[in-house]
């Protein structure tokens, strides 16, 4: 053996660390090639930064929401629905973050490593969402700021959804960043809206009253007005717990909070998950409802709270959640509206799971707010609002320090056979029944009617 | 003695599948070359003939080289059908992305090839390999130093000269007598001075192309230097040595000269260097390899061959978008197989001047592929050198069927009447 031949020992070093290397980018290349794929400059994907190579995006219907045609991307010719699903779609300009063209781009092209990009993508998404009961919210909410969203409470399946200001995607205003009215444009306010909640969130209190004041239904409160700082809507004299709630009032519910003290008003608020920052399987990020008290705040701050009117702000979508929870017997899933994507041949590639939003509320309890929140409306708002609905609920009307206030209305069919929970939210408009109540009650009714024919 | 001399590799000698199998191997590279000359052909109405007149040459040609080498002369051919496959990979590729510039690539392979069968034929002889070494590195370094004079910038490295409608790459045919004079200097004298004598040469190449901006090339240049002084030597220190004395050298050339360093500014932060030249070759092709999937979007459908130096810099990310990422690494795959061939080849060469030049071509290779495929995948600096046998570009493709003649002429199977047993010999 010559001595040289030892030393082939170093080249076949060389070519070992090479292999080594190659290994490394194999897998590198094959474990981020979706991400990369996907990147927006991609041209067998992208035409200026908007996916066009993707599939139809389908109502519970089918109605197309946007498909491709001609590698351009369209959307629906109705332009109330084009407004209403502004935010769910996505603008595909990367002003609003989140919507589904963006977030299910790997769906929608149908990218898989092996096969590559499609020359054409065949993929449909397939939403939970009915597009005609998504235009009519989004004109109940007219010119108001706010957002109405419908959702199964059995299941999590969002129904309905529209958020305002919106705009049609095909005719984007000129002034949008200038003209106030616009503000918050880009924004879906179920999931990022942050608002005062006023009375409705007296159902947080009574859900921590029925939970720890044991003789609450046998208790009466006083009310002649006024109790220090807080002015209630009326003189409601001698009142029981139940009727507290039905006329909302707002000095029984601060005494109520005062003796229930900080912590359990926060036990309450996290146990309805109001506190809880959602992640849903639409790939979204909810903002989480904000809660500021503790045992050093004075009892007026803990009374104002009581009534949603301190610091407090509760976001529409933990509401909605935990309005199912109560209507659900005390569990709920997150409300999702993307059910699955299916490729050319119709496998599903994408499939929607309800997930536990970690709500549990004892049963006994959520069926007492459940009967609490039913008597609200037969009692006291009146079930002739609602149509043939068997309706629960709870208004707000959130004062604010200028402007009118926040109308809220939240609430749930009674009946099983329709189990549909609902959240409405109009920004300075004015009283909760008049303004949220109604619009929910004209969704509520509509829904019904298409599901009983 | 007289009858183990005439054994038949390809017919007639019983036991032996290695006839079968290499006619099987042509069969189906000759299959694979007719579906991609037909993907070719059915996009380009234009250049139809002229593309179909390439393709077919090529192919026949390839059948030429295997009667007359494997079936009349009775030798292995392995490597030749390895280069063949590649090389028709490049043909492929220009003809679809750029067809007018076919013609040159056609003609470089066949100038390769040519080049490839004189060197084999050259190195037949173990006694003359010295002759030329001195006036071959005479030359080498002339003309790197021509090149340096008269070049002009092309996309930032000096490194091309024009004469007439022709232009080259000098450094690229310098790497051959870089590898030549490195093998027969050593190989000759074991002295002092003939190993000083190849230090001042290599550092005459290297210093060179480091002053042509070609930095790619010169860390080619230098990785061969040091896979050739340790197969002389055998002294790991030396290395050692000429390595930190290497890395001192570079930092003080990038401290005294920073702006070399802004070249590579970008590495491992290609993404937030997607709009600017800093990232961009790079982001794009690792967009459109995974674009491609494993088995591509088909030739002529990609969208990388839009970008700069695609058939060249970024022929990998090209291959592996419209022929698959599976196709893209058997590339490379294949071109491990050729350096470890090579080094185990080597072992049995007729003398250490085969051995080390065959080592020195193949690291060469190794290096080269390395800086080519990791640096447009930014695991390493993007250098922009070519990928042997498959980028486009004539001088490269010379170089590479060059190369090959430096792994052929170590197996000494290549040579079967000069070997008394027909067998390998085992010392």
């Amino acid at each position: 053996m010559r001595t040289i031949n030892k030393r082939i020992i170093l080249i076949v070093s060389v070519v070992m660390v090479f292999v080594i290397f190659t290994l490394l980018l194999m897998f590198s290349m094959f474990s981020n090639a979706q991400e990369y794929a996907l990147k927006s400059v991609n041209a067998h994907l992208y035409e200026n930064g908007v996916l066009t190579n993707a599939g139809e995006i389908v109502d519970i219907n089918g109605i197309k929401l946007a498909y491709t045609q001609n590698g351009e991307r369209k959307y629906n010719d109705n332009p109330a629905i084009r407004s209403s699903f502004l935010h769910i779609l996505g603008d595909n300009k990367g002003f609003i973050s989140g919507g589904i063209q963006d977030t299910f781009k790997n769906e929608l092209s149908g990218y898989n490593i092996v096969y590559g990009v499609n020359k054409e993508s065949k993929n449909t998404l397939n939403l939970t969402l009915d597009a005609e009961l998504c235009a009519l919210a989004y004109n109940e909410l007219g010119s108001y700021k706010g957002c109405i969203a419908v959702c199964n409470y059995k299941t999590g399946e969002l129904i309905c959804v529209a958020s305002t200001p919106s705009y049609d995607i095909y005719n984007k205003p000129e002034d949008i960043d200038s003209n106030p009215d616009y503000e918050g444009i880009y924004i879906n306010r179920l999931y990022g809206g942050l608002y005062t909640p006023g009375s409705v969130f007296k159902v947080v209190t009574a859900l921590a009253a029925i939970e720890n004041i044991d003789d609450i239904y046998s208790r009466t409160f006083y009310c002649d007005g006024t109790d220090g700082e807080i002015i209630c809507n009326d003189v409601h004299g001698e009142i029981s717990f139940k009727t507290a709630l039905n006329q909302s009032c707002n000095v029984a519910f601060a005494q109520i909070a005062v003796e229930l003290g900080a912590d359990k008003i926060n036990e309450a608020f996290n146990t309805a998950g109001l506190n809880i920052s959602y992640e849903n399987s639409d790939r979204i990020t909810t903002k989480a409802s904000i809660l500021n008290i503790n045992d050093s705040y004075s009892s007026a701050d803990i009374g104002w709270t009581g009534i949603g009117q301190s610091t407090t702000l509760v976001n529409p979508y933990s509401f909605l959640n935990f309005m199912c929870a109560v209507a659900n017997g005390g569990k709920s899933y997150e409300p999702y509206f993307v059910a699955f994507a299916a490729n050319e041949k119709g496998r599903r590639v994408y499939e929607a799971a309800p997930v536990d939003s970690g709500v549990a509320i004892n049963t006994t309890t959520a069926s007492l707010l459940k009967e609490l929140l039913r008597s609200d409306v037969s009692d006291y708002y009146g079930d002739y609002i609602f149509g043939d609905v068997i309706m629960c609920g709870k208004t707000g009307t959130a004062e604010r320090d200028n402007g009118l206030p926040h109308a809220w209305f939240a609430g749930f069919s009674y009946d099983d056979s329709f189990p549909y929970a609902v959240i409405a939210v109009l920004e300075n408009s004015g009283s909760g029944l008049k303004y949220a109540g109604s619009a929910a009650s004209v969704v509520m009714q509509e829904l019904h009617k298409k599901m009983v024919n | 003695m007289e009858t183990t001399k005439n054994k038949k590799l390809y017919f007639g000698r019983p036991g032996s599948m290695y006839g079968l199998i290499s006619l099987l191997v042509m069969l189906f590279l000759t299959i694979y070359q007719v579906i991609m000359s037909y993907c070719v052909l059915s996009q380009d109405s234009e250049n139809f003939s002229e593309l179909l007149l390439y393709f077919a040459s090529f192919i026949i040609a390839e059948w030429i080289y295997f009667f007359i080498f494997a079936i009349v002369q009775n030798r292995h051919i392995s490597l030749e059908m390895i280069a063949f496959a590649l090389s028709s990979i490049s043909l492929f590729v220009t003809a679809s992305v750029s067809p007018s510039k076919t013609q040159t690539q056609f003609v470089a392979i066949f100038i390769g090839l040519a080049l490839y069968i004189a060197m084999v034929q050259y190195m037949k002889s173990t006694t003359r390999t010295g002759a030329i070494r001195v006036p071959m590195a005479v030359a080498a370094i002339g003309l790197l130093a021509f090149t340096l004079v008269f070049a002009s910038y092309t996309n930032g490295a000096k490194n091309w000269i024009y004469i007439g409608p022709i232009s080259i790459q000098p450094s690229e045919f310098v790497k051959l007598a870089f590898i030549y004079v490195g093998a027969a200097t050593l190989d000759k004298i074991q002295s002092t001075k003939s190993l000083t004598a190849y230090v001042f040469f290599s550092v005459g190449c290297v210093g060179l192309l480091g002053l042509m901006s070609d930095f790619g090339t010169a860390l080619i240049y230098f990785a061969t230097f040091i896979l050739i002084a340790f197969l002389r030597s055998g002294d790991i220190r030396t290395i050692v040595l000429v390595c930190t004395a290497a890395v001192i050298g570079a930092i003080l050339i990038l401290t005294l000269k920073s702006y070399i360093l802004n070249r590579f500014a970008s590495y491992r932060h290609i993404w937030e260097h997607m709009y600017d030249s800093g990232g961009y070759q790079q982001t794009r092709t690792l967009i459109y390899s995974a674009s491609g999937g494993f088995f591509g979007v088909g030739i002529g459908n990609g969208h990388l061959r839009d970008i700069f130096a695609a058939t060249e810099d970024l022929i990998f990310g090209l291959v592996c978008e419209e022929l698959g990422m599976l196709t893209g690494f058997l590339i490379v795959i294949t071109l491990v197989l050729l350096a470890l061939a090579a080094s185990y080849n080597a072992k049995f060469s007729r003398s250490s001047f085969f051995t080390i030049a065959a080592c020195a071509a193949a690291g060469m290779i190794i290096v080269q592929t390395a800086l080519n495929v990791f640096g447009v995948t930014d695991f390493l600096p993007l250098t922009g050198v070519t990928l042997p046998f498959v980028s486009r570009g004539g001088s490269s493709m010379i170089c590479s069927w060059g190369l090959l003649a430096f792994l052929k002429a170590a197996d000494s199977r290549s040579y079967p009447q000069l070997s008394k047993s027909g067998k390998r010999n085992r010392r």
